[in-house]
Formats: C-alpha cells, structure tokens, sequence
C-alpha cells in the first residue's frame, strides 16, 4: 500500500450511511415534534421525555443536531464540526435511549421497539465516528 | 484496482446495516415471544396483533433473524444472502406499511415507528445494493 495514498475502510464520506440514515431519522422526528405536538403529547411511551422539556424545545434540538449531522456530512473535511455534529447525536441519542430503557424496564405496558430503534441510531453513530478516530490517528 | 475495490467494499454479508438489523430482529423476535402482553397493551401494534398473534410474529422475526445472521456469517453464499435480504425486507416493509397506514388514520400516532421501520428496510435495500454490487465485480 502507497503511504501516501492510503485507502480506508472508515473514512469521512460524503457516502456515510449510517450517519445519512440518522440524519433524515432525527430530522423527521424534530418536523413531526414541531408540526404535531399533540400526537406526542397523546403518546405514553414519551410521558418521561416531554415532562423535562416540551414537543417545541425537543423539536428544535433534533433539528439543530440534524442540521449539524447533515452539515458534516456535505463539509466532511472538517473534522471539527464531525466531532460535534457526532458528539452533539451521540448526546441527544443516548439521553432518549435512557428514558426509554427505564422506562421500559419500569413500565410493563412499553414494548422493547423504542429501545431498540434509538440503540440501532446510537449504533450507527457510534460506527460513523470511528471514521474520525481514524483521522485523528493518520 | 481490484484489491482496492475489493478493500473499499467489505462483503455484503459483513455489512454494519444488515448487522444492525439482525439485532433489532431477534431482539423483537425475543421480545414478542417473551412479553406478548406489553405488544398487545401497545395500540400501536393493533393492526399487526389483529392479523397473526404475537408468537406467529415473534417467530417470524426469529427465523428472518437467523436467516439475516447466516448471511453475516456465510457471506460468500449468495442465494443465502438474496433469500436472507428479500425475507428480511419483506417482514420489515409489511410493518412500514402498517405503521405508515396507522400513522395516517389514527391521529394519536406518532411518526416514530415509520421512522424507525425505514430506517431498517432503508439498511437492508443498501445492504443489498452491496450484494449486487459483489456480484458485478466478481463476474
């Protein structure tokens, strides 16, 4: 292999998958906070989630964190706003992770979906970032 | 070039998406045999719950799940991994089209399990794409 060209099976992409993936999943879910409220408000499965802060508020976080995923994807040269657009996902991923895991573990009426979806969301993210530790280690 | 290629795309069968799926999979396998009781409480899953019960469900995951992990496993076995792919997409598409019919007639619904759903058919259609690809660049 050339040292100077290298080829990586983790590299910062504009092809990334999983970050694409938890990009639109966290954008679709920051619209429909925003857009309908209510039908969260409805739903028991967030009852933890939208005492802390309101639909709007969390609304407005998984939109900015989208924002800065899908940026870091389109600039993903830049290895500053990689490691904030993935801190910023990995944070907002792992505190809904953990309400839902007690509350599924406290609730017997919650099935196991929620907990799996966001730790499949973490999961991708977690993956994505190794993209950056590779950089970092060049 | 063909080493490059072949270093940029890892096979198919070792994809990050499909092994996602294959743990989402079995754990809703487990999880419908395990606590059946939870999923019927759940109005979400109603229209499922009213075409087969939760053990019907949970063992279909389980098989499709296994399926999903053969393909990991013996991943150089491609009519495993088409099988594996179009089961996995076919039980995963079934529930999107159910949660998107719920979400669009039941307005205490949130677009949470749509989201979630495609999220995995989205992993396994790219995790396919992998497939096909292999099998040009072997040809």
């Amino acid at each position: 292999m050339n040292p100077d060209n290298p080829i990586y099976l983790y590299r910062p992409s504009r092809r990334n998958i999983g970050l694409m993936a938890v990009t639109v999943a966290y954008a679709v879910t920051g619209f429909d906070l925003l857009l309908q409220p209510e039908r969260w408000e409805r739903t028991a499965a967030y009852g933890n989630l939208l005492n802390i802060i309101s639909a709007q508020k969390w609304a407005v976080l998984y939109v900015a964190v989208a924002g800065l995923l899908a940026a870091s994807l389109w600039l993903h040269q830049r290895w500053g706003l990689g490691v904030v657009a993935h801190t910023t996902g990995i944070a907002l991923g792992v505190f809904w992770w953990a309400a839902f895991v007690i509350r599924w573990l406290t609730d017997d009426s919650t099935t196991v979906a929620n907990v799996l979806s966001w730790g499949i969301y973490l999961l991708l993210l977690g993956l994505s970032s190794m993209s950056l530790a590779r950089k970092v280690s060049r | 070039m063909s080493s490059a290629v072949s270093s940029l795309y890892r096979p198919p069968g070792r994809s990050v998406g499909l092994i996602a799926v294959t743990i989402a999979y079995t754990a809703f396998g487990l999880g419908l045999w395990l606590q059946p009781d939870r999923w019927a409480k759940t109005p979400a899953y109603a229209l499922l719950l009213d075409l087969l019960p939760q053990q019907v469900w949970g063992t279909i995951y389980l098989v499709v799940a296994a399926l999903l992990a053969a393909a990991v496993w013996q991943c150089q076995v491609w009519w495993l991994a088409v099988v594996a792919h179009s089961l996995g997409l076919a039980l995963g598409g079934g529930w999107w089209i159910a949660f998107v019919i719920r979400w669009l007639t039941d307005d205490k619904t949130t677009v949470v399990n749509v989201v979630s759903w495609g999220t995995y058919v989205l992993l396994l259609v790219l995790s396919a794409s992998l497939l096909e690809r292999r099998r040009l660049e072997s040809s």
